[in-house]
Parts: structure tokens; sequence; C-alpha cells
């Protein structure tokens, strides 16, 4: 469970710094918890899917991280792969704007 | 243990109704609701912290499908109406008729529940817009008059506040009539189960312990209400979810547009009901997500672009359907929702009335929110991004929930024409879950008005 | 009622040797009240073809006719040649051709360059003959093209109609030259060409397609109709820069469409095929939705490969619902369509029957 929440950490900093690369570490840090909460209420099927695309993200990934790390994910033909990276984005990049981003 | 005439699960719409009037007639009621009680106006509206605090799982709910559909439930004192827009519409008389006569619907006439509708406007005060409208609306009605489609600004259930106008939600309304009449309100409180026995519900089950009730009332919106009835071992298919499958567009504007405590409550109805064009929230964060759809494009936006910005939307009758299904060992039911082909036909046309509307209303950039979408500044430009938006790129969302138990004399209903559940003698439904279809307006006046009819039948039959 | 101008002394018309070009003269030479004010002064005509000028004469001996190429800059100049303060009504183009970039050639390069000739020898107003398929398809059965809609064209005549509409309408210049555009839907009526006679020949044979359950609708115009509102067009004040859905008064039903030209060649006396499948429509044979969507595909690649072949395109379109509302152009022009379905069919089947064209066996066994 905790390497399961540092891996979408990994990937939420990833993505808000190409979203947002003027922000602060800070806040890009506070979103990415954020995005980790978020995740655990998801509801429970949907939870399940997005455990197991989250495993095959990071088998994608390795140890890139920044914008390589979102490329790989991108690109993955792997199938929840990409939704996985939509949904973590999405999360971070509302976390993010409503913290910090007006 | 305590005992009561009625047990009503969940306090939306539908549950604040039937427990005002019931209390109202001296039964002892309770109210059993899952989440949480927050004043008016103590979350910032369609913030974070509001779908945190306030919606079903922090509003990351997805009806399965190509493509899925993401939905959201409100999970709160209040139910829908303490997070929702306060749109307000009156269900044509043509809708009703079709409705009665699809399903064999007793009384279901505009004269049937006319002076219901009567009752929910006088108690939400609902009410059109003194004054100018704001400028994310004027851009609809502008370019609804350019183009000469009709359109209105919406009534609400809103009256002038201080700052943004106060929407009289349940808990500001019917939900303080039925407590100040002597119903009690549970939060906190999921109902897991109901105790079903021989073709009566004793009670309902929170946490490991029965309530005892005479009769028991589920209003858990249109998802959890099957659901509920599912988990407690009535026969329910769970089929007939219908949604008002949406697409949305980010518009771009000259000058300032965005408020973003409030969304434009102008909608275009050219094309109702099977179309309605409008606006839809649209904070800073609202923005960025409906930009994210797109693909990788967030960054190359400047920062203070969303006061310029505001998030439009398409919102059509589906003839698809949906389907709720608990699975034992999960708490969240399964959703799914097949989209028509009809359906993707609809959503294109109203994308690119919608592009050609914010045109025509004076918008330098429109972004539509759909994978991969194209930068549309030009008439020229509409076809091609319309019709770019197949199954595999589509994102759609709704806010409107209906069809699982719909009402009616069918054979094979759950529930009869007043939403009692014909297996078990002392069991209704009264909340959206009783709407045959959704209807191609706001539904929540529509299902109001509904849910007193059926209370009143319910009292008026315990004589 | 709206405001009428001064009748223009001097009609100039292209695509004269078309359906609604021959329909439009002879409503010219035998104006009827359906015709609306269909201008009497002189007429001139082009001709795509010298093949055509019998046709056209046929329709109004009093034609002045032109032969050649609308693209052609020379053949417009002598077309136009003193032509200042008349009316243009612009109806040459190319629906079915050979090749895809005919499209482009005729029906955008064409109105271009009758735009510009227009616009030097003075014309005072051009009246452009547009199309349904500017807009595409209907989303469902019930929903109608407003009077405002966005351009989404179907496949490249669609794509040559939209280009030619925006650029007439950009065209308007009040004071010198207005342009008006009309946009009917599918025609029927008399003057039709080799492509109706098959439809009715289909019908007649009970094997005219009907996709699924028949109830996609299309709009339709019979060509008196569209005469009508062309001469509308061509008159009434402030409408410059303005377009028009010319149309019956209602959409039809496929399936009625195809009953009633069946009922109407039975009733004129020829032997129509009956299916005795229980739901079957009269003169049509049903055909799963599916077909039309792969004729559509099948359609969309070879165009997108330059070809074009005109069975698979309309087999394509079969399924679809194409339907505007007329609301407007009644409201703005004072239209009022006096010709309808069953009617209209029997004109169109009689004029068949006069020129002998052949369409079906006689009932009484004579040819
Ligand atoms: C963002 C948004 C905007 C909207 N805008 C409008 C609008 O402008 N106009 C309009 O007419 N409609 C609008 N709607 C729709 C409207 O809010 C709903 O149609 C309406 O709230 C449905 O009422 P309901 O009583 O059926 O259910 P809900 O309002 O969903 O209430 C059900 C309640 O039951 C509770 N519950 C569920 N399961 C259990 C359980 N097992 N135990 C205990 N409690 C339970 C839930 O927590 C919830 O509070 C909007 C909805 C949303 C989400």
């Amino acid at each position: 469970m905790r390497s399961g929440a540092t891996f979408a950490e990994r990937v939420a900093l990833a993505c808000l710094a190409r979203d947002v690369p003027e922000s602060s570490l800070e806040s890009r840090r506070r979103a990415a918890e954020e995005v980790v909460q978020s995740l655990t209420a998801l509801p429970d099927s949907t939870r399940a899917g997005v455990g197991v695309a989250g495993v095959l993200a990071r088998g994608v990934v390795g140890r890139s991280s920044g914008d390589r790390l979102v490329s790989r994910l991108d690109a993955a033909p792997l199938p929840g792969v990409g939704e996985y990276l939509k949904l973590v984005r999405s999360l971070a990049l509302v976390a993010w704007f409503e913290d910090a981003g007006s | 243990m305590s005992s009561y005439d009625v047990v009503v699960v969940g306090s939306g719409p539908g549950g604040s109704v039937t427990a005002r009037e019931c209390a109202r007639a001296g039964l002892r009621v309770l109210v059993v609701e899952e989440g949480e009680r927050v004043e008016p106006g103590a979350v910032p509206a369609y913030s974070l912290e509001q779908m945190r605090r306030q919606y079903r799982n922090q509003g990351l709910t997805v009806a399965l499908g190509r493509p899925p559909i993401a939905y959201t439930e409100a999970a709160c004192a209040g139910g829908g109406s303490e997070v929702n827009s306060g749109l307000y519409h009156r269900p044509s008389a043509e809708l009703l008729d079709a409705w009665s006569r699809e399903h064999a619907v007793e009384a279901l006439t505009l004269p049937d529940v006319e002076p219901w509708l009567g009752t929910v406007e006088d108690r939400l005060q609902v009410q059109g817009r003194a004054g100018e409208l704001p400028p994310a609306s004027a851009a609809l009605a502008r370019g609804a008059e350019r183009l000469g489609w009709a359109g209105l600004d919406v009534p609400r259930w809103a009256v002038p506040g201080p700052g943004h106008p106060e929407k009289q939600t349940m808990t500001r309304t019917y939900l303080a009539d039925a407590l100040e009449a002597g119903a009690e309100l549970a939060c906190g409180s999921r109902v897991d189960r109901l105790d079903v026995h021989d073709g009566r519900v004793r009670g309902v089950v929170v946490a490991g312990r029965t309530v005892t009730s005479e009769r028991v009332v589920v209003a858990a919106g249109a998802v959890q209400s099957p659901a509920l009835l599912q988990r407690s071992g009535v026969p329910v298919s769970g089929r007939g979810l219908a949604v008002h499958p949406t697409v949305k567009v980010v518009a771009e504007f000259a000058e300032d547009v965005n408020d973003p405590a409030d969304l434009a409550t102008y909608q275009v109805k050219e094309f109702a009901p099977a179309l309605t064009l409008g606006g839809s929230a649209s904070r800073p964060s609202l923005i960025a997500l409906a930009l994210s759809e797109r693909g990788w494009s967030v960054a190359g936006e400047p920062r203070e672009a969303w006061r310029r910005q505001q998030v439009y939307y398409a919102a059509i009758r589906s003839r698809g359907r949906g389907r709720v299904r608990s699975v034992p060992g999960f708490r969240d039911p399964v959703v799914t929702y097949r989209l028509t082909r009809e359906d993707l036909a609809l959503l294109r046309s109203g994308l690119a009335r919608l592009m050609h509307l914010l045109l025509a209303a004076g918008a330098t950039r429109l972004l539509p929110s759909y994978a991969g979408a194209m930068t549309v500044t030009t008439n020229a430009d509409v076809a091609p991004a319309a019709a770019a938006m197949t199954r595999s790129r589509a994102a759609l969302m709704s806010v409107h929930l209906t069809g699982t138990l719909p009402l009616g004399e069918r054979r094979g209903g759950v529930v009869d024409s007043w939403g009692r559940v014909r297996d078990v003698t002392n069991l209704w439904v009264n909340d959206a879950s009783l709407l045959p279809d959704a209807p191609g307006i706001n539904p929540q006046g529509t299902l109001m008005a509904i849910a007193h009819r059926n209370v009143d039948r319910l009292l008026r039959g315990d004589g | 009622m709206p405001d009428l101008g001064e009748p223009a002394a001097l009609t100039v018309l292209t695509g004269a040797g078309g359906w609604f070009g021959r329909a439009w003269l002879r409503a010219h030479a035998a104006p009827q009240h359906r015709h609306g004010p269909v201008p009497t002064g002189r007429v001139r005509a082009l001709a795509g073809s010298p093949g055509e000028v019998t046709g056209i004469l046929e329709a109004c001996p009093g034609a002045e006719v032109h032969v050649g190429d609308v693209v052609d800059p020379e053949v417009l100049q002598t077309l136009f040649a003193g032509a200042e303060g008349a009316v243009v009504v612009h109806a040459a183009g190319v629906i079915h051709p050979r090749r895809v970039d005919e499209f482009a050639r005729v029906n955008v390069g064409g109105t271009r360059a009758v735009l510009e000739q227009a616009r030097s020898a003075g014309v005072r107003r051009l009246v452009h003959v547009s199309s349904n398929s500017a807009f595409g398809v209907n989303p469902t059965p019930t929903d109608r093209f407003r009077h405002e809609e966005p351009f989404r064209p179907y496949l490249g005549y669609g794509a040559s109609k939209a280009a030619a509409e925006a650029e007439v309408r950009a065209a308007h210049d009040p004071g010198t030259l207005e342009t008006v555009v009309v946009r009917p839907p599918w025609f029927y009526g008399p003057w039709q060409p080799v492509r109706q006679t098959t439809f009715f020949t289909m019908v007649a044979a009970g094997r005219f397609p009907v996709m699924g359950s028949g109830a996609q609708q299309r709009s339709m115009v019979h060509v008196d109709n569209l005469v009508q509102g062309a001469a509308l067009a061509a008159r009434v004040s402030d409408v410059g820069g303005d377009a028009f859905w010319v149309a019956d008064a209602r959409p039809y039903p496929m399936a009625e469409i195809v009953r009633t030209v069946a009922e109407v060649l039975a009733d004129e006396g020829y032997l129509v095929a009956r299916s005795r499948l229980p739901g079957a429509v009269p003169g049509g044979r049903r055909v799963p939705a599916l077909v039309a969507r792969g004729a559509e595909r099948l359609d969309r690649l070879l165009q997108s490969r330059g070809r074009y072949q005109q069975e698979l395109h309309v087999l394509g379109e079969m399924d679809k619902t194409i339907a505007c509302d007329i609301a407007y152009t009644r409201e703005r022009l004072g239209y009022e369509p006096e010709v309808e379905l069953r009617e209209g069919m029997r004109e169109a089947v009689r004029w068949c029957r006069q020129r002998g064209i052949a369409l079906a066996p006689r009932a009484d066994g004579a040819r």
C-alpha cells in the first residue's frame, strides 16, 4: 500500500512539473499528497482496477522520472496505463489549482 | 431499541419531501443519511473541499462503458440539493404523457402533478433573476439571439443573498421543516441493507443493528436505491439507468467572463428536449481539468487565462441505458452505461451546435474537452472538431441520474405507479430512481413533485 | 407579406439544363400561382453542353441559350454582357460526378467565377442554389436543421457546397451585389433526370432499399416549390446575405415516400410488385441499416481516393435523416409551398409517361 502511494505521488509530481512548471516544489508536493488521498476514496471496483493499472504502470516507468516517466506512461500500449496516467494527472491538477492556482 | 412509523433512507430531495410530509402527518419519522451535515455556504461551491465532504467517493464515480461516463452523486444531509446548481424546470405535458403511456403510470399527467409543482415552487421560492445576466450567461444569450435559437435564463431555487444567491437547499427548506415537525435525522449512518422477511420490511440495518419501522421509504438516489434493494434481496435488475450524457467545451473570450463561485444559468433550448446547451462550473481547477482531457495542453496556458475562460456543455437525452449492480464483497455498486450510436451522433451534433453558438457569441478560441481535440477558432473548424470525437476519445459526464426503478404498472416493474415496491407490502421508493427516463430538463423539480404525489397517496392509503 | 423589390428586366440562369433549371424556365414561360413572383422578363440561360439545348428550349422556347463551362471567365463575360441590374440564379453544379475533384472545380470554382463576373457586370442580386449536404445529417429522426446551423459537410459534395455557400454569403455587398442562398433538399417533380427514373423503376419492382424501420425522415422539395423559393429569394427586399431552407411543408418518413410513390404508380396504371412480407413497405425492400453503414464506409474510402460511385453514395445516405425546418423561410420570404408529396409525385409520373419514359409494365398490358 505504502509503495503504491509513493508511486502515485511520483506520477503526480512528474505531471505537475510538466503542467505547471513555474510552480513551487512545495505546492506540487502538497497536491501529490492530495492525489493519494483521493485515490483511497475511489469506489471499490474502480480502486481495484486502478490498483492493477498502477502495478502495470510501475513496471512501465521503471526508475525514470519527470518528463520521461510521463512520456513512457503516455506511450504505453498496456491497457489501463493511459487511464491511470489520466486519472492521476487530473486529480493532481485539480488539487494544485484548488490549493495554489488562482 | 426505538421503533418508528417511517424510516426514510436518504435525505436528498426525494427523502426530504417524504420526511416532511410524514412528520407533518404526525408520524414518528427517522431519516437515515450516510453523509455528514454541512451548513449551506460553509464550503465553496464546486470546490475540491465540497467534493471531499459532500459527494460520494469524492465525486470520482464512473459508469463503465465505451465511452465511460463520469457521474456524481451527493452524499450529505440534503443530498444533491446541497451541491447542485438550483436550476428549475417544470416538466412538459408531453413528457409526462409519454411516461404515462410507455410505463402505464396512473395519474401522472400535468394536471395531476401541477398542484405539487406549485407546492415545491412556493417552498423553494423558485424565481427568475432580477437584473442583468452575468457575463458567462450573457454570452450564451447573445449567441442564441444572433442565431435565432430559443433559450432562457433558467429560474432557480435561489433568493438574492448578500454575496451570491442563497440556494434553497433541502437543509434550508424541506429537511428543516421535517425536523421542525418532529422528524429525527441520523447523519453519518449508512443503511447496509433492509431487513426484509416474507414480503414485509421490518426495518433498516445500520452498523449491524436493525432499526425497526412500520414502513420504510428508500430515497437513496437513482444509483444507491437499486443497489440497496439488491443488497436486501429484493429482486431488482438495476437496468434502466438513464442519464444526460454531456460533452464540454472551454470557451475563451476577449474579456473576463468567469465567476468561479457560480455558473451560467442560461440554457439554449432550441433543440430541446433532445439537446440542451448551457454553462458549467468553471473554477480554475475545473478549467484545468477540462483542458487536461485534451492531452498535454495545460502547460502553455497563461495562469490568469481562466478569467476569460468558461466551461460550456451540450447535454443530450440518451436512448442508451445503464445498469447498477451490487457485487457481494464490494461496498459500492458497479455501474455501467451503453451509449447508442444515435446518442453519439446527437452528442457530436450537440458539440457542433454548441461551438457554433459560442463562436457566434464572440468566443475567440474553443477547446473541446475530449482526448486529442483540436483548437477551434473559425466556423470551418467546427465540423472536423465534432467529427473527431469518437467513442474512444470522448470524455463524457452526467449529474442527472434516473430510471433504475421506473414507476408504473408495466409487467415486471419493481414498483407501482406510486413507488410502492410490489413484492414488499410496506416498502416504498421515492426519489429520482422513479423517473422512467432522463427528462431532458434538470430533474429535481419533477422528482420532488412526484415524491409529493406519492407520499400523499402513501399517507391517504394509511387512512 | 414581405416587401417585394422591382422585378428585374433580365434574369440570367446557370445550370439551365438541369432539373431545377428547366423547371425554373418552364415557370418563366408558363407561370402558375405556385411559382410565386417568378420573373417574366427576358431570360438568358447557360447550358453546360450542346446536348442540353433542346431540353432547355422545350421548357422555355423564348430563352436565349448560351453554351459553355461555368468556370470559364470568357463564357461568363458573354453571358453577363449588358446584365447591369439583372438577377442571376446560379444553379450550375455537379452532384454525381465521375471524379471527386469535379466537386471543387465546378461547385466552388464555378461559384467563385460567377460571383466575380456578376459583380463586374453590375448584377443586382445573385441567388445561389446550395444544398442540405453542406450540413450533413440530422442526429435523430425528429431533429430538424434550423436556419442557422454549423456546416458539417457530408463527403465531397457537401464540402464543396459548404465552401460555395460560405463564399456566396461573404460576397454579399449591399448596393453593389446582393447575394441570397436557397438550400433545397432532395428534389422531385417534372424534368427529372435518369437517377430519379431509376428510383421509380426500383419502387415499381418492389426493390427500393428501405433501411431499418424506414422511420428516418427526409425533407423533399417539389421543383415548383423550389421555383417559388428561388423567385422570392430573387425579389424580397432586405434579405441579402441570408440563406433559406426551401422544402415542402413537412419532412416525410422514408417509408412514406416509398409507399406514396408505389401507390401513385399503381394509381397511374403501372404494375407494382407487392411484397407479402409482414410489415413490408409497398415498393420497398427492407434492408438492415448495417448495409447503409457499410456503403457509407466504402463511399468514404473511394472518395478519399478521388473516386465517386453514385449508387454507393445514395445507398450510404439511405438510413439517415436529412430534414430541415422552413419556419424562417416562411417568415422572412413569405414562402408557402403549394405542392405536396402525393400530388407532386403524380405530376412526375405523368411527365415521364408523356415523354415515353418507361417506368414499369402497364397494368393493362399496354406499352
Ligand atoms: C453537481 C450537480 C448539479 C446538479 N444540478 C441540478 C440542477 O441545477 N437542477 C436540478 O433539478 N437538478 C440538478 N442536479 C440533480 C439533482 O441534484 C438530483 O436529481 C437530486 O438531488 C436527486 O434527488 P434524490 O432524492 O433522488 O437523491 P440524492 O439527492 O442523490 O439523495 C440521496 C441521499 O441518500 C443518501 N444515501 C444513499 N445511500 C444511502 C444509504 N445506504 N444509507 C443512508 N443514506 C444513503 C445519500 O448520501 C444522499 O444524500 C444536480 C446534481 C449534481 C450532482
